[in-house]
């Protein structure tokens, strides 16, 4: 084995065991009524998958990033400790699923002989991402306000966190060939530029994507996150803001025609205009998290002493509002600063990639991370309109921590560059 | 592309920023009023696990405390329906209102050090049953109490503060109501026609009648010195706009200090109507009677119609203390106080000190000014005419023996029958110890009903050792 590679990801990794333990420490002192064999047990656990992951990252002699995995398992101990202060029941469901996504971190690095052979199947993409769809609205089945689930019988499968990733990996390559056409081809009327129809096509392709995501799903979140993530891509890909703009216009359009039409959207956008009005109805859940961040103060409670439980949904859509009631604004900023280390190694690697397809999926998959917490953190403060999303690495949720993990082996991955 | 790829980059971590001034917007800044909120049942909670503090009056008597009754505790209100009005009350029902409510975070400990912030939760885990904070009120129980008692079965109110520092001495209101007894007896003090639940003392506007004459004095000699010297023929009666005001109490030729002892209409509804509604209105702001100053309790601000909106009718009765001029017994005890004071009109407080369990002060609120009404010599000419009030004019009922005494009274004209009985004052009227506002409602004439409870109240303080 060669133990000099990736030294530095292992003296980072001490003191994520370090937090770790002494979060489940803290986790005991605060209920020590709830024994300390399952906080033990856990974090044996944990530590266990962390360490060998990365010696087998070592094994194979992987020579990628050597900070985006540190980072990202601070998050992911950071969420493990939550979600047992929320239920113990839900800590035990999550820690398997943190093998599961290891296992799926692993074998994207693994199995994937070259990141870059993922662009030559971009239409089948396109195609498994649009069955995943199609079939969640036909077999859907509805939860949390989102019809957005297909049960399998044992567990529940989210299909849209992972077509989010097959989106971007199809736009990477899509953009990466026909990135000179949509460049180019504006013809001029009155000397305003007006675009030709493969400047327009694949920009109303995903404004209808996303709202059929959000006509057929309920799905507010996850359809502003697709779009939002396509527009970065297709700007980073061609530099024209009127990609932005006019796309900003045609998401307002649909935003408008939605709120004018479902009545899901106008609930949404009054309780996040003025949820006071409804404390006890519809602005009960927002105005929760408000409580429970605005309790926490500048230190927060102490882990396992506040009250984070009285917000619904507390361990999926609002783990940050639990997390800073706890930890206070301290413990928040950490978590957002430690997303913008993520994200600021996710577009180093972009920068630092040979290939146009490398850097449209590195910066691609990196916005997606961005948006995607963006639109949850923000939400939970009243920031934007609430919209029901996980907290990448941290909510508690199966399909979000695997599709999570696909997307950080995707980021090493490329930045191993040739594919070692 | 590396270009596009930075500026998305710069786009996303400003948001990123974004929200991060916010995080610390909502856990800084907005911390206390989400803690505190009514709605969040954390309050509860911690109510469940730590010992309210106790209200304790200037000379340590206890206005209200928690006690243990084997596993349930009370909150115990000595003085009961006396002090309602100022304890308020805490319940799980109906929340809380009074000192309950703004000294809540207080009394439950959450204010001063690290229990005010993060740690609350700490010390909650270690110790439950751990005491809050004492707040230490001006408040004198037993004055109170008499004040109360001398109001009797009249609806009304009393308040009372050292001029020199805004410090309310009493502040009692009828009827009142008893703490302890809000759970079982809501509906009936909620639906009572006599409104037991209002503050008459900071919330109940009524008009002030004569009692006005003190800031439209002040007014006109503000704008014209001279006028302590022009006599008036005072005809019985005043017309203003075809409006007849009657007014014979004060007939004939008189200076302004007879006018003022005698409670001239004539007089001073021509003067308000000299002085303009501009500078009226400026005078009552000037002594802040329109506007919200801060106060322990909930408070109401006095109300004069804008003068764009005041007819000369409107003006001239204004002027008396009629018209739409509404205030609150403790506008018109600030007012008297601000004269009593040389001028300068004090903040009203009720809490004096917050204390911890073991004695130690972590909050004094010291005496703040809120402006200079009047100037000292002004204040003084004022004075002396209040004076003349109590020694030979209309409030006579008001004196003290050995000691001079300034006053107004007043009987303000409402659409409830009876007129509402005023008295303001203070003494000693060289070096002042108390102001008092008293008004009766229905009481009749000021001097007869209202003077003899001020006279009761400041001989009462200034019969006390310092």
């Amino acid at each position: 084995m060669q133990f000099e590679i990736r030294k530095n990801e292992r003296s980072l990794f001490i003191y994520i065991f370090v937090f770790l333990w002494t979060g489940l420490a803290s986790l005991y002192a605060a209920e020590p009524v709830n024994g300390f064999k399952l906080p033990v047990v856990l974090g044996i656990f944990g530590v266990t998958a962390f360490l060998v992951s990365h010696l087998l990252l070592v094994k194979w002699e992987i020579r990628g990033d050597m900070l985006l995995f540190p980072l990202t398992s601070m998050l992911n101990a950071a969420g493990l400790i939550i979600v047992l202060r929320l239920s113990p029941d839900f800590a035990v469901r999550q820690f398997i699923w943190l093998y599961v996504g290891l296992a799926a971190f692993l074998v994207t690095i693994r199995l994937l002989p070259d990141y870059r052979k993922l662009e030559e199947y971009k239409y089948l993409y396109i195609f498994a991402g649009l069955l995943l769809l199609l079939g969640t609205i036909l077999f859907g089945v509805e939860a949390g306000g989102a019809r957005s689930w297909i049960d399998l019988g044992f567990a529940r499968f989210q299909p849209s966190e992972v077509v989010k990733i097959i989106l971007v990996i199809f736009l990477a390559s899509y953009l990466a060939e026909k990135k000179e056409i949509l460049t180019q081809g504006t013809r001029t009327f009155m000397s305003i530029p007006v675009p030709g129809l493969q400047y327009a096509g694949p920009l109303l392709v995903m404004w209808g994507f996303s709202l059929v995501l959000l006509i057929f799903q309920k799905d507010l979140g996850t359809a502003l996150i697709f779009f939002g993530t396509f527009l970065a891509m297709i700007f980073i890909a061609t530099g024209r803001w009127s990609y932005i703009v006019s796309g900003a216009g045609l998401f307002s359009l649909g935003a408008v025609l939605c709120y004018l039409f479902f009545s899901h959207v106008q609930v949404r956008v009054a309780t996040w205009l003025n949820p006071w009005t409804d404390i006890d109805g519809k602005g009960y859940q927002i105005i929760q998290s408000l409580f429970a961040i605005g309790s926490g103060g500048a230190y927060g409670t102490g882990l396992g002493l506040g009250r984070p439980t009285l917000i619904p949904a507390v361990h999926t859509d609002f783990v940050f509002s639990a997390w800073s009631e706890e930890t206070g604004l301290l413990g928040g900023l950490a978590l957002l600063i430690i997303y913008c280390l993520i994200i600021y190694r996710g577009f180093r690697i972009a920068l630092n990639s040979r290939s146009d397809f490398g850097m449209l999926l590195g910066s691609g998959l990196t916005s997606l991370l961005a948006i995607q917490t963006l639109v949850i953190a923000g939400g939970v403060i009243k920031l934007f309109p609430l919209t029901g999303v996980t907290l990448p690495f941290i909510s508690y949720g199966g399909s979000s921590l695997v599709s999570s993990y696909i997307l950080l082996g995707l980021l090493v991955k490329i930045s191993a560059g040739d594919g070692t | 592309m590396d270009r596009n790829i930075v500026r998305i980059a710069g786009i996303l971590f400003s948001a990123f920023f974004t929200v991060m001034v916010y995080l610390t917007y909502i856990q800084v800044f907005q911390a206390d009023d989400l803690l505190n909120h009514p709605r969040n049942k954390r309050l509860q909670f911690l109510e469940e696990a730590v010992i309210r503090g106790r209200i304790i009056d200037s000379r340590g008597r206890v206005m209200a405390e928690t006690v243990n009754t084997g596993n349930n505790s009370q909150r115990v209100y000595p003085y009961g329906e006396i002090t309602g009005h100022i304890t308020g009350y805490v319940s799980k029902k109906y929340a809380r209102w009074g000192l309950e409510s703004s000294y809540n975070r207080e009394m439950l400990g959450l204010a001063g050090g690290l229990a005010g912030d993060g740690g609350w939760a700490i010390e909650r885990a270690i110790s439950s049953g751990q005491h809050g904070n004492d707040i230490i009120l001006s408040l004198d129980a037993e004055l109170q109490a008499k004040a109360y008692n001398l109001l009797g079965d009249r609806k009304g109110a009393v308040v009372a503060i050292e001029p020199s520092t805004g410090r309310v001495l009493a502040m009692a209101s009828r009827p009142g109501f008893n703490p302890e007894d809000i759970e079982i007896k809501w509906d009936d003090l909620r639906e009572d026609p006599d409104s037991p639940l209002l503050n008459r003392a900071s919330q109940g506007l009524y008009p002030p009648g004569s009692a006005m004459k003190v800031v439209t004095a002040a007014g006109i000699l503000q704008a014209e010195p001279e006028t302590i010297n022009r006599i008036f023929d005072a005809p019985g009666y005043v017309i203003i706009e075809g409006r007849r005001i009657e007014d014979k109490q004060a007939v004939g030729r008189m200076g302004l200090r007879e006018a003022f002892a005698r409670s001239s209409n004539y007089v001073f509804s021509t003067l308000g109507l000299e002085l303009g509604a501009q500078a009226f209105l400026k005078t009552a702001r000037e002594f802040w009677m329109t506007k919200d100053f801060p106060f322990d309790i909930y408070s109401e601000s006095g109300r004069i119609p804008k003068p764009e909106d005041m007819s000369r009718l409107e003006l001239g009765e204004s002027a008396i203390g009629q018209g739409r001029v509404l205030v609150t017994p403790l506008n018109m005890a600030m007012v008297v106080g601000a004269i009593a004071n040389g001028g300068e009109l004090m903040a009203p407080v009720l809490v004096d000190e917050v204390r911890k369990p073991d004695g130690s002060v972590i909050k004094t609120n010291r005496p703040q000014v809120l402006g200079t009404p009047v100037d000292r010599q002004l204040a003084g000419i004022i004075r002396e005419m209040m004076v003349s009030v109590v020694k030979d004019g209309t409030g006579k009922a008001a004196a003290i023996k050995g000691v001079e005494v300034a006053g107004k009274t007043g009987s303000a004209e409402n659409p409830h029958g009876q007129p509402h009985a005023w008295f303001i004052g203070f003494a000693p009227a060289d070096s002042p110890r108390v102001a008092v506002a008293v008004i009766i409602e229905n009481g009749g004439a000021g001097g007869k009903q209202a003077a003899p409870v001020a006279r009761e109240i400041m001989k009462s303080v200034i019969g006390q050792k310092r």
